[in-house]
This record gives C-alpha cells, structure tokens and sequence, in this order.
C-alpha cells in the first residue's frame, strides 16, 4: 500500500517536472515576442513612396527591425561601455563614433543612459542600386550622464536624426545616426 | 564667531556653486575648436556624439579642441551642474562616397547608369546643408554630358543615360575640388540592320552575315548569336545558331531549291534570301 502510495507521488511528481519543462520554450518563446513586440511598438513608421527606388516589403520589414535593434544596442553599449554591442548594428563612421564614445566614458569612469521613448521615422531615399537607405527620425528621448553611480546631468529633448543605412553583406547596419538641429 | 564666519563662507560657496553659469558659442563646426565661458572652476563633463570628457576647468574660457567636437550633433556642456547645449554643425564637404551602377552597359540605353552620392566631411559628418553635385559621364575623346544635382540631407543621385559610343567611360561625381570616378563599360547593344548573304558551297549554302553592329554603329561583341533560318515547304524550318566572331556570323545549311533564309539575333530580324538552287 505504502509503495503503491510512494509510486504514485512518483508519477506525479515526475509528470510535474515534464509539464514544467515542456511549458518553458514556450514561455521563453512568448516572453521574447513580447520584448520584440514592445521594442518595436515606440517606433511609428511612416510609410511614404521612397525615392528614387521603391522600397521592397521585405527591405523594409528588414530595416524597422534593425533600427529597433541598432537603439537598443547603442543604448546598452552607452550604458554598459560595452563596444561588443556596437559592431551589432553599426559600421563604417557610426561604429567608429560610438567606439570612441565608450573609450572615453571608460576612461573617465562615465555612462549615458538614454531612453528612446518615441520615434517618428519616415524612409526619405532607397538608393538605385538597392544597398543605402537615408530615414529622417523624430525621437522623443531622456538621457542621463553617469558619473561612476552618480548622475551628474539629465535632459529630455525631442531630437530629430538623419540615418543611413547601409547593407553589409545580407544585413543592414547603421553608417549614419547624426543629430539634426 | 569663526564658526559663524565658516558656516556663512560654505553656504556663500555653495550659492555661487549653485548659480555658476556656463556659456556655450551659438555656432560651432564639427571638427574646430570652440571656446565657453565657465563662471566658476569645477569639472566639466562634456557628453556628445562620439565624445565623453572630464576635465577641471578654472573660471573664465574653456577651449574645446577641435578633436572634442569632431563629430557633428548635439553636445552637452556640464559644470557644476549647470548645464548649456550646443550644436555642432557639420564642416564643409572632404569626401563623396559614389556608388555608380552598372559596371557594365549597352550603349544609348535610357536611364540604365545610375549614381549615387553621399557628402561627408573629414570626419564622416553627413554634409546635409543645401549644396550640389557634378556628375559627368564620358568616353574618351567626345564631350562628357555633365548634369547638377542639388543635394538633399547630404545626398544627391542620378540616373542617366548610356552613351553611344562603347568603351570604357568616365563616370565622375565632384563638388568643388573633389572628384570621384568611376568606370562604366559601355558595350554595344543589340545588333541592328542586320544582313546576310548567302553562297553555294558545294552541296550546302553558306550564309554569312555582314559585320554585325548596333544601331548606334559598334560592332556588337564576339560570341553574340545569331540564328540563320532555313524554311522550305516540303521539310519545314531549320536553324543554326552561330556566335559572332570578328564581327561576322557564318553557318552552313543544306542546299534546297526554293527554301527561305532569313537571319535574326535577339529581337532583330535581317534580310531574307529567296534560294533559287544557284
């Protein structure tokens, strides 16, 4: 009786655990859609005929999620002085600016914490040849300047951005992220 | 009475701490110095595209080297917590990154050439104050066709023609003393006007067709096809397909009195040859 007793808590117990474990992809599956689907939702994409190329669905599908991509990834290196993030989305003079930017923090004992709270984007120009795309952005941002734990400044701005993107083999990666006054 | 005078002093020192001002230039250009104003000493931080200082700095002119400020964007000006934005522009056009497309074309083809150019300056600042680009497109010997393209947000793009002669072409983009070039290869397009003759040749008929060139006048390039066609009532059509060598297209074909031979490459179609058996 007792081992009868035993064997069933057995069963149970082990039918828990492969409930448990069989549930985690898919909660680890739905988590990742919800952060994919709140990174990209601050961004409001205008979706105006580009010139003097068409912009191809699936082009532009591409370049909402690595713009998405490319802010978090900036906002995690500033914030973290961590330069593996930046060869993520950036390339050419961006990377090299953002680079240098973390060098200095480093070196200073310093991190930004940025916050991009809203973006207006609208895709300006599709070169020819179908490797440069130019967005104008309207950010709604805060940022922070870190002193070691200390924040020694921050400011909210709304900040409007040139952005060129331009493909590296089959991705797309940030050339350009300037200010605009 | 000194503690009195010690307690005044430090609430004096954190009032003027408190109301320290900084001034910041209205103008400043990426990649040359600037110089603010800081009415008390302290630590200044200076966070930007590209740049995060921290220096002390005394009261009075603060320089920022031209290194400080190479990147253009907003930077932000921090001493003793009073903080003043600025702006830095863009400096003034160093390089063009040109992106041309094709590298390889038919001649006299519309807008099948297409240019795109990025203005920068020494640092990689995206120029995006109003200027224009010259873009030429030329092969030796004859005037390049040149056109003015105003830039927008720092770009400017063309999209022209190909020329009539083939060859290797200029295709540059310059503002002011600036110049990129690129090679376009401008090739012969589809044959036009194309003829043949035909011979007997023993017990066959051999079909030549005279030097194969585009309507523009260029010989088309070797190994270019072109197909003879034979046509009779009694054994129907017959073809051979010939690649241009040297310029001319030969093919041998059966000897039928009364057959048709006609000559075509691509959409184009020849002379037609009534072969009466002589």
């Amino acid at each position: 009786m007792s081992a009868a007793k035993s064997s069933n808590r057995m069963t149970f117990f082990l039918l828990a655990m492969l409930f448990l474990l069989s549930s985690i992809p898919a909660v680890m599956i739905h988590a990742r859609a919800w952060d994919e689907a709140d990174n990209s939702s601050r961004f409001d994409f205008t979706n105006s005929s580009t010139a003097p190329r068409e912009l191809e669905d699936q082009t532009q599908t591409a370049i909402k999620r690595e713009y998405a991509a490319a802010w978090q990834n900036m906002e995690d290196a500033l914030a973290q002085n961590r330069i593996d993030l930046v060869d993520k989305s950036f390339v050419g003079g961006e990377r090299d600016q953002l680079l240098r930017q973390i060098d200095q923090q480093k070196k200073n004992g310093l991190s930004s914490k940025l916050d991009d709270r809203s973006h207006k984007v609208e895709f300006a120009f599709y070169s020819p040849e179908g490797t440069a795309i130019e967005l104008h952005d309207t950010v709604e941002l805060s940022q922070e300047t870190m002193d070691g734990g200390k924040s020694v400044h921050s400011d909210n701005a709304t900040q409007k951005y040139v952005v060129i993107f331009t493909l590296v083999g089959d991705k797309w990666k940030v050339r350009t992220l300037q200010e605009m006054q | 009475m000194t503690k009195n005078f010690n307690t005044l002093f430090i609430i004096l020192a954190l009032a003027c701490a408190a109301y320290a001002q900084i001034t910041v230039p209205q103008q400043a250009t990426a990649g040359e110095s600037a110089t603010l104003t800081a009415s008390s000493g302290g630590t200044l931080y200076l966070i930007g595209p590209g740049t995060a200082i921290k220096r002390d700095v005394k009261s009075g002119e603060v320089t920022l080297s031209a290194d400080d400020l190479a990147y253009a964007g907003r930077y932000t000006a921090i001493v003793n917590g009073n903080a003043q934005s600025l702006y830095v522009s863009p400096a003034k056009p160093q390089k063009l990154s040109f992106m041309a497309r094709p590298s390889r074309v038919p001649v006299a083809q519309p807008n099948v050439i297409s240019g795109a150019v990025f203005v920068l300056d020494h640092n990689d600042n995206l120029v995006t104050q109003p200027g224009a680009v010259k873009f030429e497109l030329g092969v030796t010997g004859q005037a390049p066709v040149s056109q003015s393209v105003p830039t927008k947000d720092g770009i400017a793009y063309i999209r022209a023609a190909s020329g009539k002669r083939e060859g290797p072409a200029q295709f540059t983009a310059s503002v002011g003393d600036i110049v990129v070039r690129r090679i376009v290869q401008q090739v012969a397009s589809d044959p036009c006007n194309l003829r043949m003759k035909a011979q007997r040749s023993g017990n066959d008929i051999a079909v030549e067709t005279e030097p194969v060139r585009d309507c523009s006048g260029n010989p088309v390039p070797d190994g270019t096809i072109v197909t003879f066609i034979e046509t009779t009532n009694e054994h129907g059509k017959s073809t051979v397909d010939a690649r241009v060598k040297h310029g001319i297209a030969k093919a041998m074909l059966p000897a039928q009195p009364g057959a048709t031979l006609t000559v075509a490459s691509g959409v184009v179609l020849g002379n037609e040859i009534r072969w009466g058996g002589q």
